[in-house]
């Protein structure tokens, strides 16, 4: 037979399966698209200035790997659905061989299509992505159109691989059944689903101890129990909705007067059988919706982490500039006060103002957290490790003179030999004085007097809570120094001196990033003519922009597995609607003879598709709520914590989410209605 | 008294483009008494299941009347056709038309519960009726675990359990054995013979002679009818096959 006549065939058959084919067809050019995205970003120039892990060359390959697991189950879908035709082109005497012939060019013309579409899609998407990329990653944007051939024939290479192993895969499903069978496939009688209690209760004893897991986790063990609970938490899903939901129905049923009603009979012996079939399926709905909720409660948790961070380090002005000095006499030394003129001066220069200054000298511990047992600082076990007994016990530790304050906040405040006033930031400490020793010898204590200060705005660590204890005069350093001393340390490494600006760059956003290049620029020039120990300049833009450059990449790398578990979640919801459709046509057409009008049917219908779609919702309501525990315990370690408002940004994420399901339960329903034929009219 | 009357039945169907008009039905009349067992003879394509789909209400004919216990029925409305049908007609179907998600009691039940009866009563009103049908047995099982013939039966228990005021059957021992069909054949007779108004539409010399009146339709007409009177079985399944045999050489008289 010449190959005409298959070609003839194949195109027949996709036409005749338009409303399986169709969504297969734009599913895979939307992954392959996708996948050329990811590629051409793997490779682009303007990207790999600024990224950080895009470019490493492995996201293509995970990307791929997921399509083809995607593409992989939609088509054995389509295949189940066609056996019986191609039993019928058996039965008419085509052999296995020839029906091979047919599904290769079926694949080889899908193949074309998606390849087509895919690469049209890819091109006119590219640049959308890599705009978005950069304008997140603080790059260069340029609007030229570009296509990468690289990138193309890579996808292509892997979109070949991928359905040739499909192809391989339908032919093994068609290979292994003879002409009745594959006729036959559909029409199988069924057995009513048995429901065993026993798994059932297995399946919600499992899902109780993953959501304990996540009750209970905390500390270095968390990542484990993470991924412990993940996983029970993914069986427990199947078990639930395979079996219990069976076992469910079969309670109902029992409960005689509720079961004979009309409103309940058809709706539950048709959801056993329902569950029974398409449990499997709900549960990947709900894994994947859990998913998608996953990466956005995550999302949302970076997003607000790096919000936070910046809060804590730009609590007022929007640049920092901090100049490093080796000891106490350096930090009121005259080459200090040319630094603050020297930068002004710059700035005029640049026509930019810098305002709202806080200037001021301190002196604190180099680490983020220091031990502090009750109210003793023993520096030399300053480094204490941290662990569950002593949590709360870690402080960063700042000294300023009341004089600082004074200048800054225009008071007269005054304080005696050994006083000190403390401002706590995000923590408590309610002791009346701090003492600070080296091993047991020597201490120097400062008591607290009863007085209220308004705090400066100063940053703030982001781990630990924060003392900010000012002092009556900078030489009572001194003494904390021949602690240091007497004990044999270094009060260099211990102690940090530095001169602290704080100000406003007062000039437009668009101007302020480019403004301050050469601003940071300018202030490492100083610090070289001055000999200065060390300086450090920082600006909201430049972090907000620059620093947290991989949490944004995380955060663009996750949109695209949002869009691919979004996408399957549309697939499984539409062919689920397709092949229940059928299975119902029939079964409704009984219905109508035995006399059921269409709006009871359809009030049926309504309620059987409403829970077996409202159910994967649920579970992953219930689900999100306790992965958002999870969250907040893995992943708060900070001394800012604002579970509130973080939970209500998960809430509304999860209301959105929810709006997003009904509205593909809406669309996908209609393709039911559609095949079920006349019962949405009326 | 009339249970059945249907006159000038007419039914045109037209290809979907308009094109072709092919009638199905030219001018049916005829009356069912009630209690009485009327059997409609036809070959394939000579309009017995559009007649039979248009007593039912399941179709619409294009001019004439149906008037079902003195109601019209094409007079009624779609949304009270269910309720009405439910009600009034009991459908026993070639294939059975049992729904395999429902054990055969359930499946008896179906009408009940839609008309809202209560638990109980449904298993008072399946009781005797089971009994007759010797399906008692087998009321818990699902219609795959089950034989056509006992398949059949609680398709006609389902039919009967409303005390419908006729019950049509459309070739009821199309797909049954000899030996169940047989057994069918002979339910029916009680039924009837209980009261039942029934109305069957077979090819089947056999199923026919068991039946009061035979009616005999040709290219969209009731053509003969031959009553069974006091004849036999066997002696009214000759008469039949004569029939048939005449209508076949072609009398047109």
């Amino acid at each position: 037979m010449r190959l005409g006549f298959y070609l003839k065939f194949a195109i027949d058959g996709i036409k005749k399966n338009k409303k399986l084919y169709i969504p297969y067809i734009l599913t895979c050019s939307v992954m392959f698209a996708m996948c050329y995205i990811i590629c051409f970003l793997n490779d682009s120039e303007s990207v790999s200035k600024v990224s950080v892990f895009i470019n490493t060359g492995v996201f293509p390959w995970i990307f791929a790997f997921f399509s083809g697991l995607v593409l992989f189950y939609t088509n054995s879908f389509l295949i189940k659905r066609r056996k019986k035709e191609f039993g019928l082109y058996n039965v008419l005497g085509m052999n296995k061989r020839n029906i091979s012939k047919i599904l290769f060019f079926e694949t080889v013309i899908t193949l074309v299509i998606v390849i087509i579409l895919g690469l049209v899609g890819g091109f006119l998407l590219y640049k959308l992505a890599e705009t978005l990329l950069l304008s997140m990653l603080g790059g260069d944007i340029d609007y030229n159109i570009v296509i990468s051939s690289d990138a193309s024939v890579w996808t292509i290479i892997a979109f070949c691989v991928v359905f040739a192993l499909i192809f391989l895969n339908s032919l093994r499903q068609i290979g292994f059944s003879n002409a009745i069978s594959l006729i036959k496939s559909e029409s199988f009688g069924e057995k009513p689903p048995k429901s065993n209690i026993f798994v059932g209760i297995i399946g919600l004893l499992l899902l109780i101890g993953a959501y304990i897991a996540t009750l209970n986790v905390s500390g270095s063990a968390a990542t484990w129990w993470f991924f412990i609970g993940v996983i029970l938490v993914i069986i427990s899903t199947y078990i639930i909705m395979i079996s219990s939901s069976v076992f469910i129905c079969r309670v109902l049923k029992n409960n005689k007067r509720y079961y004979y009603k009309s409103s309940h009979f058809i709706s539950i012996s048709s959801m056993m059988y329902r569950m029974k079939r398409n449990g499997a399926g709900l549960a990947s709905i709900c894994v994947l919706l859990t998913m998608v909720q996953f990466i956005m409660s995550t999302y949302i948790y970076v997003q607000w982490l790096a919000d936070d961070m910046l809060k804590c380090q730009y609590p007022q002005q929007n640049t920092h500039v901090r100049v490093t000095e080796e000891n106490i006499d350096r930090l009121f030394s005259d080459d200090n006060l040319k630094i603050k003129k020297e930068l002004s001066n710059f700035a005029s220069e640049n026509n930019v103002n810098l305002k709202n200054y806080l200037e001021y000298r301190d002196v604190h511990f180099r680490e983020m957290g220091i031990y502090v047992d009750d109210n003793k600082v023993d520096i030399s076990q300053r480094l204490t490790s941290y662990s569950e007994e002593n949590k709360g016990k870690f402080f960063q530790i700042d000294f300023i003179p009341i004089d600082e304050y004074n200048k800054n906040m225009g008071t007269n405040e005054t304080l005696n030999r050994g006083e000190a006033v403390v401002n706590v930031f995000g923590g408590e400490y309610n002791k009346d004085s701090i003492t600070f020793t080296w091993g047991d010898k020597q201490e120097k204590t400062f008591k607290f007097v009863d007085k209220q200060l308004e705090s400066m705005k100063i940053d703030r660590s982001w781990y630990n809570p924060k003392l900010v204890i000012f002092i009556s005069d900078i030489n009572e350093i001194k003494e904390i120094e021949n602690i240091i001393l007497s004990g044999g340390g270094n009060s260099q490494d211990i102690l940090a001196y530095g001169i602290q600006l704080r100000f406003d760059i007062d000039c437009s956003n668009d101007r302020v990033k480019g403004f301050f290049k050469s601003f940071r620029e300018k202030t490492y020039e100083i610090a070289d003519s001055l000999q200065l120990k060390g300086i450090l300049s920082n600006n909201y833009y430049q972090s907000r922009y620059i620093d947290f450059k991989d949490l944004r990449e995380f955060l663009f790398v996750s949109i695209f597995f949002i869009i691919l578990f979004t996408i399957v979640v549309i697939l499984i919801m539409y062919y689920k609607q397709v092949s229940e459709g059928y299975e119902d046509a029939n079964r409704f057409d009984i219905m109508k003879k035995v006399g059921i009008s269409k709006k009871e049917i359809k009030k049926s219908v309504n309620s059987q598709l409403l829970v077996t779609f409202a159910a994967p919702l649920i579970l992953t309501g219930l689900h999100t709520i306790f992965s958002t525990i999870m969250l907040c315990k893995m992943m708060f370690t900070t001394a800012y914590h604002d579970y509130i408002s973080f939970a209500f940004m998960i809430f509304i994420s999860f209301i959105v989410l929810s709006l997003l399901y009904c509205i593909m339960y809406k669309v996908t329903s209609k393709v039911y209605y559609r095949i079920v034929g006349g019962v949405d009219k009326d | 008294m009339s249970i059945l009357e249907v006159s000038q039945l007419k039914k045109i169907y037209s290809t979907r483009f308009g094109g072709n008009q092919v009638e199905a039905l030219t001018d049916v009349n005829f009356n069912v008494e009630e209690g009485e067992y009327i059997a409609i003879m036809g070959e394939s394509g000579s309009g017995k299941t559009t007649l039979l789909n248009i007593l039912a209400a399941l179709d619409k004919p294009t001019s004439g009347s149906v008037i079902l216990d003195g109601r019209n029925i094409s007079q009624i409305s779609e949304s009270k056709m269910a309720n009405f049908r439910r009600n009034n007609i009991g459908f026993v179907f070639q294939d059975f038309n049992l729904l395999d998600t429902f054990t055969l009691e359930d499946n008896i039940f179906l009408p009940l519960v839609l008309s809202g009866k209560k638990y109980k009563d449904m298993k008072d009103k399946l009781k005797p009726i089971a009994k007759e049908l010797k399906i008692e047995d087998i009321l818990k099982k699902y219609p795959y675990e089950v034989s056509g013939g006992q398949k059949q039966r609680a398709a006609v228990a389902r039919a009967i359990i409303t005390d419908p005021k006729l019950v049509f059957a459309d070739e009821p021992t199309g797909a049954l054995d000899s030996k169940s069909a047989d057994e069918l054949l002979r339910l029916f007779a009680k039924i009837n013979r209980l009261g039942q108004t029934i109305l069957m539409v077979t090819h089947s010399v056999k199923s026919a002679s068991f039946a009061d009146r035979v009616l005999f339709i040709r290219d969209g007409k009731i053509f003969h009818q031959i009553y069974k009177g006091n004849d036999t079985d066997f002696k009214f399944y000759e008469k039949i096959s004569d029939t048939i045999t005449l209508l076949a050489s072609g009398g047109e008289s």
